[in-house]
């Protein structure tokens, strides 16, 4: 499971240069369908261009038909040159952390403060998030709460183990607002029929979620 | 071309049998058997006998190695660790004569193929068979040999004709897909209940095929609790001009019961109204279609005493255009109540008021709507 930047990252970046016209660099950027060009000198990273800022310099030019403007206008004018960048070590929560509140849709990754060695986008997080969740592999997902103190979830483990079924993969929220006391977890099994496990659950006293949300059926 | 339908069925079917606490119990087989001959639509002359499927046969589709772990668990069931093939699991329980139960079942679904190919038929059904999860190389979710791939990948060779899968068991049928991902002459349309809780976990919209099979695979995945509007619909909006597009020369179709509201191992509400319409369509897309060439396979069911019996009987009435009582019969009724200690259906079809209202019924509908749209926009692109 990928869980460092430098576990998710692109490594072949493509970039473009501060002299680089704004035309030039829309071109590199439709060519190469990325939504980001970051800017270097060498290796030195020097600024980033999103698509929106490229969008952003093109209405004004369309309305005064000076297809020119785009060629003369050069991208070191309209980078961003505080950018956010985040190392190959630093974990993948960090880089999504960093990309949901800055609002951003990439970081260019660095090392030694400013030398770039890759980037990590926003879809590269999702993928990894799909992968983690395990739905390549066959199985069933039951969810439920349990008390927020030490040993809960291994007696759950322990009951799985008991009737021999594989875990796929297994995810506990932290404890939220409402839910004071307990923990969601969800867990997908190697398993066409979960229903004995889910008999036992309840006996240990537990709340099933799934496959009783949503009302009464059995 | 005659115009006979054939019952394709035997009491060594009942061999299948992974243990008394197993959720398929082949009992369902016996029940549905009686209940047809009670009510006077199936006797002697419909009834063919399987033959085993051969060992070249099987490896067809399924791996050398999964053949040979199959024959050796069966032969000693204590004897080893084939948890590698997922055999020896809770889901799959290894049994003594697994291989030769699971051949006959694959053997039974070949016969139905060649009583129709051979004219000796014009359909065959096979309600052992859909067993729709088997892998190349492993067991899933309760099936051993996967007798509906078998037949297809026997079809392919034999006769190098186009085939389609209709599939509306609950579950999605991946080993089927699996197996014909990239074959764009095997057009694999499966509705389901979406893998989001439900085992095996694909079958979303996305899932299309690949290399010059993109395109001949189509899942319609619904929500959990999704009625008969919602299923019946996915079949006439989507099902229907997908296969005129395609014209296939002969429709293997999955009748897995396991979506009615009273099944225990999934969420959708279906009613026997679903598993009279589903195959009524079915049928006439194969006298529209194929002239005629059609093969009806069971699949899974759990509620074996209220659903499976009813739904499977109208699949044979359906298909061999016998005449379903509405009432069932009294002698059937007493027999399997005095043998389940359940208390058995009355009726043919089910009380209008079977399903509960729904919480959150228009959204449910909502979404599948927009999905059935979505599936549809995808696929006219292959027309
Ligand atoms: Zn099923």
């Amino acid at each position: 499971m990928p869980v460092l930047v430098e576990d998710i990252m692109t490594r072949k970046v493509i970039t473009a240069t501060p002299e680089h016209s704004v035309m030039d660099t829309l071109k590199i950027a439709r060519q190469n369908r990325i939504r980001h060009v970051p800017i270097v000198e060498g290796n030195v990273l020097k600024g980033v261009v999103s698509d929106r800022d490229l969008r952003d310099v093109s209405p004004s030019v369309l309305a005064s038909m000076d297809l020119e403007l785009l060629e003369k206008t050069k991208v070191k004018d309209i980078m961003v040159t505080n950018v956010i960048t985040v190392h190959p070590l630093d974990t993948v929560e960090d880089a999504a952390r960093l990309l949901y509140e800055n609002k951003i849709g990439c970081l260019p990754v660095v090392v030694g403060g400013n030398r770039l060695v890759g980037i990590v986008t926003d879809g590269d997080i999702l993928f990894c998030f799909v992968e983690m969740m395990g739905v390549l592999e066959r199985g069933s997902v039951i969810r439920l709460n349990i008390p927020d103190k030490p040993g809960s979830l291994m007696k759950v483990l322990e009951l799985i183990a008991k009737h021999k079924i594989s875990i796929i993969s297994i995810f506990m929220l932290p404890a939220g607002e409402k839910g004071k006391g307990k923990r969601e977890v969800t867990l997908r099994l190697q398993t066409i029929d979960p229903s004995d496990i889910v008999d036992d659950i309840k006996k240990l006293g537990y709340e099933i979620i799934w496959p009783e949300f949503w009302g009464e059926k059995r | 071309m005659t115009e006979k339908a054939v019952f394709i069925y035997s009491d060594d079917y009942l061999k299948y049998k992974f243990g008394e606490k197993h959720p398929l119990n082949p009992i369902r087989l016996e029940i549905t058997y009686d209940l047809l001959t009670e009510m006077g639509v199936l006797d002697e002359k419909d009834i063919m006998c399987p033959r085993m499927a051969k060992e070249e046969e099987l490896a067809l589709v399924h791996s050398p190695e999964y053949i040979n772990a199959v024959v050796d668990a069966g032969r000693n069931p204590n004897g080893g660790d084939f948890t590698n093939f997922e055999l020896g699991t809770e889901d799959n329980p290894i049994f003594e004569g697994m291989h030769e139960a699971s051949s006959l079942i694959a053997g039974g679904t070949l016969t139905a193929v060649e009583a129709v190919m051979e004219g000796k038929a014009r359909h065959a059904v096979n309600i052992a068979g859909g067993l729709h999860h088997a892998q190349r190389d492993r067991a899933s979710g309760f099936c051993i040999y996967n007798d509906a791939a078998v037949a297809i990948a026997y079809l392919r060779k034999k006769y190098d004709i186009r085939v389609m899968y209709i599939d509306t068991d609950a579950h999605h049928g991946d080993g089927v897909q699996d197996i014909f991902y990239d074959d764009p002459d095997v057009l694999v349309v499966s509705l389901h209940e979406s893998g989001h809780y439900l085992f095996p976990g694909t079958g979303d919209i996305y899932e299309q095929g690949t290399g010059l099979g993109f395109g001949s695979t189509i899942n319609i995945p619904f929500e959990p609790f999704t009625e008969d509007e919602s299923w019946i619909s996915a079949f006439e909006r989507v099902v229907i001009p997908n296969a005129r597009a395609f014209a296939p020369h002969i429709i293997i179709s999955q009748h897995g019961c396991d979506g009615h509201h009273l099944d225990p191992l999934t969420h959708l509400s279906l009613t026997m109204k679903s598993y009279e319409e589903i195959p009524r369509l079915v049928h006439m897309l194969a006298e529209q279609l194929c002239e005629g060439r059609l093969v009806a396979l069971g699949g899974g069911g759990y509620n074996i005493w209220q659903v499976v019996p009813r739904a499977w009987a109208l699949l044979w009435c359906q298909i061999a255009q016998r005449d379903p009582q509405e009432k069932l019969p009294e002698s059937w009724i007493k027999k399997w109540e005095s043998i389940s200690g359940e208390k058995l259906p009355q009726t043919m079809s089910d009380p209008p008021d079977l399903v509960p209202p729904i919480p959150r019924r228009e959204e449910i509908i909502e979404k599948n709507n927009i999905t059935m749209n979505r599936v549809l926009r995808q696929s006219v692109m292959f027309f």
